[in-house]
């Protein structure tokens, strides 16, 4: 296009006209590209996001057929639907999927989508990446259950404890592909919350100082950053375990015969594994901030609090995990500390939910599926919460580590504590996602099926855990006493499948059929409900100026709008971390075929490890032929004709400033 | 509140503000630092790794003892490492200057400060290919060597990321010219370099002073 076109920028002249005409140039500007191979490039924030949530929600299923498998295998004793390996290798990818492919990459999807809309800018602030992270997630995510059928997936846990999970005890190659699907899907989470802490520091909308960001991005923001500090942790740790079992490598970090120390791989594992709790956590009490604020239709009583709250679990969250480990030798004076991090984490949760319930009680209650759901959190979260401040003493854990009363505990606090909320976050954003409401009966009926469906199969497991039933056997024998509650707890388990397949239902009946959805059908309180429901590919029009902490509800009728950015290239506003004020022009790149080369690479030369360490250097000379086109590619799209000349000014010799 | 489709009134003109900015008002910027917290945490991780088979070995480090000539007392070598150390830190010289040259949009001393610290990275890659030499183990001789071989490598993985870093902006500058953007990427890549720098400063010690102590 001619030079003076791309030189064009929205006019501060706010006429009906000018409006229009801007628009359909953002229009043409920010457009998906089209077919399959434009699908594959697309670097839409709104895009990435939806296939993420969509993706983890298909592994959720998943996962949760296997674990429907192995309640029918111990809904009676003795039963043979499964046998001990089959089940070995289900309930590990079970754990495995819940946690790396599901529980993690759906709140990051959450984030991806709803962030910058709720920031009020028009995509994420490195796009490619963005892609790049989904398509490598998507590779680790088929890596685990392409193993599961070819019968070698993993069967060591879903913490895969060595010397189990070690070269000697377990031979083949199970153990090597989890262990790549580890690193794949951590690669992910990582490029994720780069990409959110920095869409968060620098994107934000004019005015939406440190003081006014919405809960929900206060909570991938805090999220985000554990993710950076936690990953690594075990992205070296099952690194260090393949390269241990590679027989061509064969280091010692986990043999004890040459000095390596077993234990060292739960350290490794737990400083991350119980961060990625909270990892799972903080982004569910960042959905209940937001619906319990709409649905009260009052402010957020407490977000001073609340945010507070937000930080102190993300540190202390980083203090607890040696509280997996309480069976070990421990000297006495750890396992104090360790109990008593444990138990201050409920301090910052507790002033979170009375918080909650203080913003419930002072509001008038719009009583909706999203909400319903929040009060199931209410109820199963705290239920899981209070038995975790148990199982943190050090003399109960000793006799409850690795029963039924542990599984009892952490599925009501992972799928009350986050399960839950995302439900209802679903229900609450799925107008925005797509432009249709979903069913409020079906939604009612879903809620029942599952809250009912949850007291039936877990609320059981604590009694089996106290009387004795250990974690991960794949049968028991009639002596014991377990059938009636185990076989109450299948029933339960197919009751929740069957709330599963109501929402289903609903999903895919509320988007072919539902009701239109207007901009801001529930009366929300942030920016996202300014935007069109669809939001268009560049969010808002002119980005908004935010002059309250609930930014849809303060916002008055002179409200100021941000002008001056090009309408012909994809430039987004950055401004202050602290105060948002606005700082410089920044302008992305569009959709490119690099993301998907590098992440087929990054997949090959994981994988590829699982087999033979040549694999590593191939994989780097790979990516850096990759990198270079990406560079060079990003590097032209600066330049005219695709960026006007002065916003990139070329210097000669001379030209010294 | 207003009502939903109503047409805006007033505006926040920020067409005046400038395409780029360095530093920690760039995105880029930003990212690299993030970026940064990440290999920060790995290489904490991994001394803790360190630290651990240190204290399971006795004695520490391990005599060698399966290969002629027995070596009682195993510590590394330290002439090549304190070489590859000075090398290391004098190119903190040209790198410093490169990032003040590029925020000066001086082309011809990025020009040849930017090939200056390409030679420098290209020798500290092929000096850290021989200080494994230096350790008098192989990575799957006992827990230690292979703490103290993944410590060497994943610091080497940084020096041939940077690398290849300095290739494409050195290639991009020769043969499309020097401007804005790229001035904010010299800047960016230089912070990669500090930290690679500064890493290493506190990594030395670890690998090859603690055996020499204990």
């Amino acid at each position: 296009m001619p030079e003076e076109e791309i030189d064009k920028k929205q006019s501060a002249d706010l006429s009906e006209e000018t409006l229009e005409i801007e628009r359909l140039e953002l229009e043409e500007t920010w457009a998906a590209p089209r077919g399959f191979y434009g699908w594959l490039t697309d670097v839409d924030h709104k895009s990435v996001g939806l296939r993420t949530i969509f993706t983890a929600f298909v592994f959720f299923g998943l996962a949760g057929l296997l674990a429907l498998a192995m309640r029918l295998q111990l809904s009676r004793p003795e039963n043979d639907v499964l046998g001990p390996d089959l089940y070995n290798q289900f309930f590990t990818t079970h754990g495995s999927a819940m946690m790396f492919l599901f529980a993690v990459p759906v709140m990051e999807g959450m984030g991806i989508y709803l962030v910058p809309l709720m920031v009020g800018t028009r995509n994420m602030a490195f796009p490619r990446m963005n892609l790049y992270g989904y398509y490598v997630y998507l590779i680790g995510g088929v890596l685990l259950f392409t193993a599961l059928l070819l019968n070698i997936g993993p069967d060591a846990g879903w913490f895969s404890y060595v010397p189990l999970s070690g070269p000697e005890f377990s031979p083949g190659k199970r153990v090597d592909l989890w262990s790549q699907m580890v690193s794949l899907t951590e690669i992910a989470a990582l490029v994720g919350a780069v990409n959110i802490i920095v869409t968060v520091m620098k994107q934000r909308a004019p005015g939406m100082s440190l003081n006014r960001i919405p809960l929900f991005v206060w909570a991938e923001l805090v999220t985000a950053f554990m993710i950076v500090f936690a990953m690594p942790a075990v992205m070296l740790g099952s690194t260090l375990l393949s390269m241990d079992r590679l027989t061509d490598v064969s280091t010692h970090f986990f043999n004890v015969a040459e000095g390596g120390d077993p234990i060292l791989w739960q350290h490794l594992f737990w400083f991350f594994g119980h961060p990625e709790v909270y990892i799972i956590f903080v982004p569910a009490t960042g959905f209940v901030s937001q619906i319990i604020t709409t649905f009260s239709r009052r402010k957020t009583f407490g977000y001073v609090a609340l945010v507070l709250t937000m930080i102190a679990t993300g540190f202390i969250g980083f203090g607890v995990w040696v509280h997996h480990m309480f069976t070990t030798p421990l000297p006495q004076l750890g396992q104090s500390i360790f109990t008593a991090a444990s138990m201050l984490i409920v301090i910052p949760n507790g002033v979170q939910i009375f918080c909650w319930l203080a913003t419930l009680w002072l509001g008038r209650l719009n009583i909706k599926t999203p909400l319903l759901f929040v009060f199931g959190f209410f109820a199963i979260f705290v239920m899981g919460g209070l038995t975790g401040v148990m199982l943190a003493s050090v003399p109960l854990d000793l006799q409850l580590h690795d029963t039924y009363f542990v599984v009892a505990h952490f599925h009501h606090v992972l799928i009350g504590g986050a399960v839950f909320p995302l439900i209802g976050a679903i229900y609450y954003w799925f107008p925005k996602f797509t432009g249709r409401m979903m069913s409020e009966t079906l939604g009612k009926v879903n809620f029942v099926l599952l809250f009912v469906g949850f007291f039936l199969v877990f609320f059981p497991m604590h009694f089996l855990g106290i009387d004795g039933m250990p974690r991960r056997v794949y049968t028991y024998v009639a002596e014991a006493g377990w059938g009636e509650l185990n076989l109450l707890a299948t029933v339960g388990a197919f009751t929740m499948g069957l709330g599963v397949l109501v929402f289903i239902w609903n999903a895919i009946d509320s988007l072919i059929s539902g009701e239109k959805a207007a901009r801001n059908p529930w009366g929300g309180d942030t920016l996202e409900w300014l935007a069109d429901s669809p939001p268009r590919p560049y969010n808002f029009q002119n980005i908004p100026v935010v002059q309250g902490r609930h930014a849809v509800w303060e916002r008055t009728a002179d409200a100021p709008v941000v002008t001056g950015l090009h309408t012909k290239i994809r430039e987004m506003l950055c401004t202050t971390v602290h105060a948002a004020s606005p700082e410089h022009r920044y302008s992305i790149v569009g959709p490119s075929i690099m993301p998907l080369l590098l992440a087929l690479v990054t997949g090959a030369s994981f994988i590829g490890f699982a087999f033979s360490p040549w694999s590593i250097p191939l994989g780097m000379a790979a990516s850096f032929a990759v990198l270079f086109g990406w560079f060079w590619s990003n590097s032209e799209e600066h330049r005219p004709p695709h960026t006007p000349e002065e916003d990139n000014p070329i210097y000669e010799e001379g030209d010294l400033e | 509140m207003t009502p939903e489709n109503a047409l805006p009134q007033t505006a926040l003109d920020v067409s005046h503000l400038p395409a780029t900015q360095f530093d920690h008002r760039s995105p880029l910027w930003w990212g690299n630092l993030i970026l940064l917290f990440i290999e920060t945490a790995m290489f904490g991780v991994m001394i803790a790794v360190f630290v651990t088979t240190a204290m399971n070995i006795r004695p520490f480090p391990p005599p060698r003892v399966d290969r002629f000539p027995v070596m009682l007392h195993s510590e590394p070598d330290l002439l090549l490492p304190i070489i590859g150390l000075v090398v290391l830190l004098l190119s903190l010289i040209p790198g410093i200057w490169l990032d003040l040259s590029a925020r000066k949009r001086d082309v011809k001393a990025v020009k040849i400060l930017l090939a200056i610290t390409l030679i420098f990275n290209v020798a500290l890659v092929v000096i850290r290919y021989y200080e494994f030499d230096s350790l008098h183990f192989k990575w799957n001789d006992n827990a230690y060597a292979s703490a103290t071989w993944m410590m060497l490598g994943l610091h080497m993985f940084h020096l041939i990321a940077l690398l290849c870093e300095d290739i494409c902006l050195t290639v991009w500058l020769y043969a499309r010219g020097f401007d804005e953007k790229h001035a904010l990427d010299v800047t960016v890549a230089a912070v990669y370099w500090y930290w690679i720098v500064g890493m290493w400063v506190v990594l030395f010690p670890i690998v090859y002073l603690v055996p020499r102590m204990m």
